[in-house]
């Protein structure tokens, strides 16, 4: 093949010149329904059944801070966390104030895990065209990607995990034309999508090493000298490396500890250690290396086609097939395998969201292998495998919406949206907020962990004092005459406890003399309002 | 009548001579000649070569003969009889009738050329084209002097040496004074001889029609033009106009287009506005110091995302595709030899002897007809180690040699501009000395001159190195010019903009050339320059896939020599154009113009300006530095940050991507450190900014010859 030819003698041939690869045509107007699908769900859900995932709109509430907090600064993004959904979502930040549930309800999120569905649904479709497989296959399996209740939950409730396959599925994209084609612009595509990938979740570090670890078999087997396979890896992984050190560095830089995303205060390792996932399950994975195993491959029921795909490319690629390209699209499960580290250390909650993987995994698998399936009744083996597809969508439906295994994490949130049920009210928020409106004199400081959905409701934000200020620690270590009031959540066991309990143990029950509970708002939820007095520290 | 007995007939040589003063002779009279049957002149080994009133001078190889001795008595007047050589006869003879032979033939029957050298450099005729004199020279076979001999047997001309020892007459000067220097320079004749109204012409191929016409035209007098030798005539056009060319060479483009001129650093009107600039800037620091910095900081910033933007947008196509334009093996086979225009390749040396061996075969490889291959080394009168190297290895016919005389500013494009005086290729380029073009380059430059069209004016191939894994210093400059020379200038090619240049290898049409005033003697990048003059003047460089290797200079302290004058010639550049920013911005439109802001003002800022800001941000995370606070607001803040971690990874990374296009895997890996390397290039920048002020002009030589590998393994 041409990939690596060179000429002898002092004048190498450098990259190939290709023509510009076009997605298919169906790809844009795919995408665009995918992302109209995942956005009037979100809506639907958002503002209908009043539904937010908090992590979601934490992050939309980050980018609020940027421009809206006391001291407007764009570290409030907060770097410690994959910065990247907050950056976008800050695009949107300012629109608020033409529609305040952008903000409000989080929508900003929404919107962004919306396009990230369509995205992933052009990318999906411009991999199986790589594939030469039809434009009615394609539009099928493009349709039934969009369908399946996972990706189109989290595509609507604007969470990253859709993000995630999105980079995902553009990096596949990259490195399958780089293998056909030898086009480094496509190897380049990759790199940056690897990158950008990681700037939304962390899982992008482990995939991008299966990646590059498939790509230099791949390249191997195709004769490829070792050099070329090394600098190839280096364009490939150089901006994910660079990128992760540059977080790690932010990390550093910002909370002095360079892995505080992973051992920080709100990590899971935090959470795990305050036991807040209180799964029993996962009680009994940790340290049992094949129980971990165990649950993690029985996560790939959440779409079942991938069993049967999964077991077939692995005898094909333990048989004389030596194709490549299989062993990339199996680096999607770097993110089941991850969660396979976390868990049997006891680190991860083991969430059904991040097994959703298996789903991207299956289609491409399942295509490839229809792709080159030999046979004369290619339409019945498609529309066969349409079907399978589908059977996958609705299988993943049964299985979190019945399984409390496969549907550990959003099951119970799920189950009430496709009963339509609205989600409980937050009438202690609603009050916090009232209160703060009626005494806007009032100065006082919170954790945002908690308090989010106060400060991006209060009509004057920049009158909270929050931990992504600059003197949010020393006005917490000295409050007195620089706040008036200390505003905490009343933490259920279990849970990380806020920033000013941290600081101040015992606030809550009284042993803080300069600490006077004067108002306490209750409903879904409580938040203590403590006057700080003038003997306060 | 009267007949000197034969008995004391005395010789006559009937070659062309010139008298102690000079004059060149022609003992012949074709007039006189005529007095005899040219046939039976000929059967009888005669020749009437001159006469009185009186007297009838004939010459014979036998004048004791009676056949001869019975036909001089026909001429009716005294005759007296000469003996004469029978082979100078048989040329006089040639002479007076035009008997104009094969020039193989001549030349074998002259005993100049054996059949078996004829036969074959008629085969390498037949298959390339070609004047076969120019072939023999080039093979070696005869010189120059003997190719002009054997034409002037051949026409019947009078040959002519111009160099034979001989003084040259003193009235000649008024001869020279007749026509203007381009006119003896562009016909390639010169005079030799003058007696009132009579004038003798020596020229290098005097049959051409359109030089009889024009002298016709211009003299009213008796014109007779001479033979002699290329070289001859070169070099009587250098010795009399030694001082003229040397002018010329240095002052062209300053007395054409003085504005374009790097002689004067700035204008009157830069020094006003810079005076203006620097006042009203001190001004501000004295009385809005913390302001007008915020204001120079976000200036800063902003011109690093421009730059930034700007080369991202360059590099997509290059990195895509390949831009750039490529000969495919079928379309070099398709080239007619024949049909190849003259080429001349400048050579500049200076204090280069020791290449000299590799250089002459890397020549020697390139794979071009040599008879229309002119190639010139350009050395300097005051270099006698380079001269003295020259003058002991013997050089091939199609290569010169050009003496510069000894002249300020001693520079590169000096002695390529006085080697244009004398170029006779319609395209010409420069190698430098250390080079090792591809063999095919030549043609490469063909083709795509050809499939270009009229606009192209240069051509630039690419340029490597061979040593780019002497040390980490060789191979993050070979990845350096990967990135120049793989993405950076076919990105420029293809948003057409205009395109600075690389210092060797970038072909140039002759004519186009001469039109914009060849190079800027006094600029020290005139590669870069020349580029920018060229999109002025309305035509494109374009990029072709051919490469020439060099030799990457491994060398720290001669790095930063070389390197600073670039940076330095890059800040003259930019000084000159902008003499007149409104009139620039006209003349390359806005894409030109954003184009040259971002090369030639882009680069040695961005080397300049890096110190300052790594210098603070070290500052501030050692000792929290409160200047950097100061001039870094929160929203400057972001900005530069973004330009110091996203921009300067992006460029790193933008050369890796180029070392993997070009092939050189090995070098990905160090591509990594190359911010490392810039580091080194603001050194430089530093120092060329010193001296842009101090010696604006003063070419930082580059010693060659340090390279740990042997070049002639690349010569191949």
């Amino acid at each position: 093949m041409h990939l690596m030819q060179r000429e002898s003698g002092p004048w190498p041939v450098g990259a190939q010149s290709v023509a510009p690869v076009k997605a298919p045509p169906e790809a844009a107007p795919l995408a665009l329904v995918a992302t109209a699908l995942n956005l009037a769900a979100g809506l639907y859900i958002n503002l209908a059944l009043s539904y937010t995932k908090s992590d979601a709109f934490s992050r939309v509430a980050n980018a609020f801070y940027v421009l809206y907090s006391r001291t407007p600064h764009l570290a409030a993004v907060g770097f410690v966390w994959n910065p990247l959904p907050s950056l976008l979502e800050l695009l949107l930040v300012p629109f608020k104030a033409f529609w305040p549930p952008l903000v409000t309800s989080g929508v900003a999120g929404v919107v962004w895990s919306a396009v990230s569905g369509g995205l992933s649904v052009y990318l999906l479709i411009a991999i199986l065209a790589e594939f030469r497989l039809g434009r009615a296959y394609r539009i099928a399996a493009g349709l039934l990607f969009a369908a399946n209740p996972l990706i189109l939950f989290y595509g609507a409730i604007g969470m990253t995990e859709d993000m995630l396959i999105a980079t995902m599925l553009g990096t596949l994209l990259g490195v399958l034309r780089y293998l056909g084609t030898g086009s480094l612009i496509r190897l380049i595509g990759a790199a940056v999508w690897l990158a950008v990938g990681f700037g939304i979740r962390y899982e992008a570090a482990p995939f991008g090493v299966f990646v590059g670890l498939s790509l230099a078999v791949a390249l191997h087997w195709r004769g490829v000298p070792w050099k070329r396979i090394e600098s190839a890896l280096l364009i490939l992984l150089a901006p994910l490396v660079y990128v992760s050190g540059l977080w790690l560095y932010l990390n550093w830089m910002i909370m002095k500890n360079p892995l505080f995303f992973m051992d920080g205060t709100y990590s899971n390792a935090a959470f795990s250690a305050y036991g807040s996932y209180g799964y029993p399950l996962l009680g009994q994975l940790k340290g049992h290396p094949l129980d971990t195993l165990a649950y993690v491959a029985g996560m790939t029921l959440l779409f079942w086609p991938v069993i049967p795909a999964g077991l077939i490319a692995l005898a094909r690629l333990c048989g004389a097939q030596r194709d490549g390209r299989l062993l990339l699209i199996f680096a999607v499960s770097a993110v089941p395998a991850l969660q396979f580290a976390l868990l049997e250390r006891g680190l991860s909650s083991g969430v059904e969201r991040y097994f959703m993987y298996y789903i991207p995994l299956g289609f491409l698998l399942l295509s490839l292998l229809a792709a080159e399936a030999r046979t004369r009744h290619r339409g019945i083996l498609l529309a066969a495998l349409a079907l399978v597809l589908a059977l996958g969508d609705i299988g993943t439906g049964y299985a979190v919406l019945t399984s409390p295994i496969l549907g550990h994490g959003d099951r119970s949130d799920l189950i009430g949206i496709v009963q339509g049920k609205p989600t409980p009210q937050y009438v202690a928020r609603d009050k916090v907020v009232a209160y703060l409106d009626e005494h806007p004199h009032l100065t006082v400081l919170t954790d945002s962990a908690y308090a989010y959905p106060i400060i991006v409701r209060v009509r004057n934000p920049r009158q909270l004092i929050i931990d992504s200020d600059a003197d949010f620690e020393s006005i917490l270590e000295n409050p007195r005459g620089r706040v008036d009031d200390f505003l905490l959540p009343v933490i259920s066991a279990g849970d990380v406890p806020d920033a000013v309990t941290r600081a101040w143990p015992g606030i809550t029950s009284g042993k803080r003399p300069w600490a006077q509970l004067v108002e306490s708002f209750r409903g879904g939820g409580t938040y203590d309002l403590f006057r700080i007095l003038p003997n306060a520290p | 009548m009267t007949l000197a007995a034969p008995s004391r007939a005395p010789y006559v040589t009937l070659r062309p001579y010139r008298t102690s003063q000079g004059r060149l002779i022609d003992p012949v009279v074709p007039e006189v000649a005529a007095l005899v049957d040219r046939g039976v002149a000929r059967s009888l080994q005669v020749l009437p070569f001159d006469a009185t009133e009186d007297v009838v001078f004939v010459a014979a190889v036998a004048p004791q003969r009676q056949e001869v001795r019975s036909l001089v008595k026909t001429l009716g007047s005294e005759v007296r009889l000469c003996r004469a050589d029978a082979r100078e006869l048989s040329e006089a003879q040639d002479r007076v009738d035009g008997n104009f032979g094969r020039f193989g033939q001549i030349a074998v029957a002259m005993g100049r050329l054996r059949p078996l050298a004829l036969r074959a450099a008629l085969a390498q005729q037949a298959r390339q084209g070609g004047r076969i004199g120019q072939i023999l020279i080039d093979r070696g076979t005869l010189s120059s002097l003997d190719v002009a001999q054997v034409i002037a047997r051949q026409s019947g001309r009078p040959f002519v040496d111009l160099f034979s020892g001989r003084s040259r007459r003193e009235g000649l000067e008024t001869a020279w004074d007749m026509m203007p220097e381009n006119f003896w320079r562009s016909r390639a004749v010169v005079p030799v001889d003058r007696a009132g109204p009579r004038l003798v012409l020596a020229a290098e191929d005097p049959g051409e029609p359109s030089l009889a016409a024009d002298l016709e035209r211009i003299f009213t007098g008796e014109v007779r033009i001479y033979q002699t030798g290329q070289r001859d005539v070169q070099a009587a056009l250098r010795q009399h106009y030694g001082q003229e060319y040397l002018d010329l060479s240095r002052t062209d483009l300053l007395r054409v287009r003085p504005e374009d001129s790097a002689h004067q650093l700035l204008s009157r009107g830069q020094k006003t506005f810079f005076a203006v600039l620097g006042g009203l800037l001190a001004l501000c620091l004295m009385r809005f110091t913390g302001q007008t910095m915020i204001v120079l900081n976000a200036l800063s910033q902003l011109g690093y995302i421009a730059l930034t933007i700007f080369k991202l947008s360059i590099f997509r196509a290059p990195a895509s595709r390949r831009v750039e334009t490529v000969a495919t093996p079928e379309e070099l086979a398709q080239l007619d030899d024949s049909s190849l225009p003259p080429y001349t390749v400048f050579v500049p040396l200076r204090s280069e002897a020791s290449v000299l061996p590799v250089l002459l075969r890397a020549l020697r490889m390139l794979d071009y007809p040599k008879d229309r291959l002119d190639v010139k080394l350009l050395l300097e009168e005051d270099d006698p180690e380079t001269i003295a190297a020259v003058s002991r290895t013997r050089l091939p016919g199609y290569i010169d040699v050009v003496v510069l005389p000894a002249a300020d500013p001693r520079t590169k494009p000096k002695a390529c501009n006085y080697g244009l005086l004398s170029a006779r290729g319609t395209y010409v380029v420069i190698y430098d000395a250390e080079d090792i073009p591809d063999p095919l380059q030549l043609k490469k430059a063909i083709v795509a001159f050809r499939k270009a069209g009229p606009e192209v004016g240069c051509v630039q191939a690419k340029l490597s190195f061979f040593n780019k894994e002497q040390n980490l210093l060789t191979r993050w400059f070979t990845t350096e010019y990967a990135m120049w020379f793989g993405l950076l200038l076919p990105g420029l090619q293809v948003s057409r903009m205009p395109i600075p240049l690389g210092g060797t290898s970038n072909h140039l049409r002759t004519d186009v050339l001469q039109e914009i005033g060849a190079w800027d003697p006094y600029n020290v990048t005139e590669d870069a320059d020349l580029g920018v003059r060229l999109y002025k003047a309305g035509y494109r460089t374009v990029i072709v896939d051919s490469d020439t290797l060099e030799e990457a200079n491994s060398d720290f302290v001669n790095w930063v020599r070389q390197r600073s004058r670039w940076v330095k010639g890059y800040i003259q550049t930019w000084l000159v154009h902008m003499r007149h920013p409104v009139r620039l911005w006209r003349e390359l439109g806005p894409r030109g113009f954003l184009g040259f802001q971002a090369m030639v003002a882009g680069t040695p800022f961005t080397f300049l300006m890096n110190p300052l800001y790594w210098v603070m941000t070290t500052m501030w995370f050692l000792v929290a530095w409160g200047l950097v606070q100061q001039v870094f607001p929160s929203w400057l803040y972001y900005m530069g940050m973004g330009n110091l971690l996203l921009g300067n990874f992006m460029f790193a990374y933008l050369n890796m991507v180029a070392a993997y296009r070009r092939g050189d895997d090995e070098l990905v890996k160090y591509a990594v450190f190359a911010p490392l390397y810039w580091g080194l290039m603001s050194v430089a920048a530093a120092k060329a900014l010193i001296q842009i002020v101090s010696r604006p002009s003063h070419w930082e030589k580059t010693v060659h010859g340090l390279a740990d590998v042997e070049m002639e393994t690349h010569v191949a």
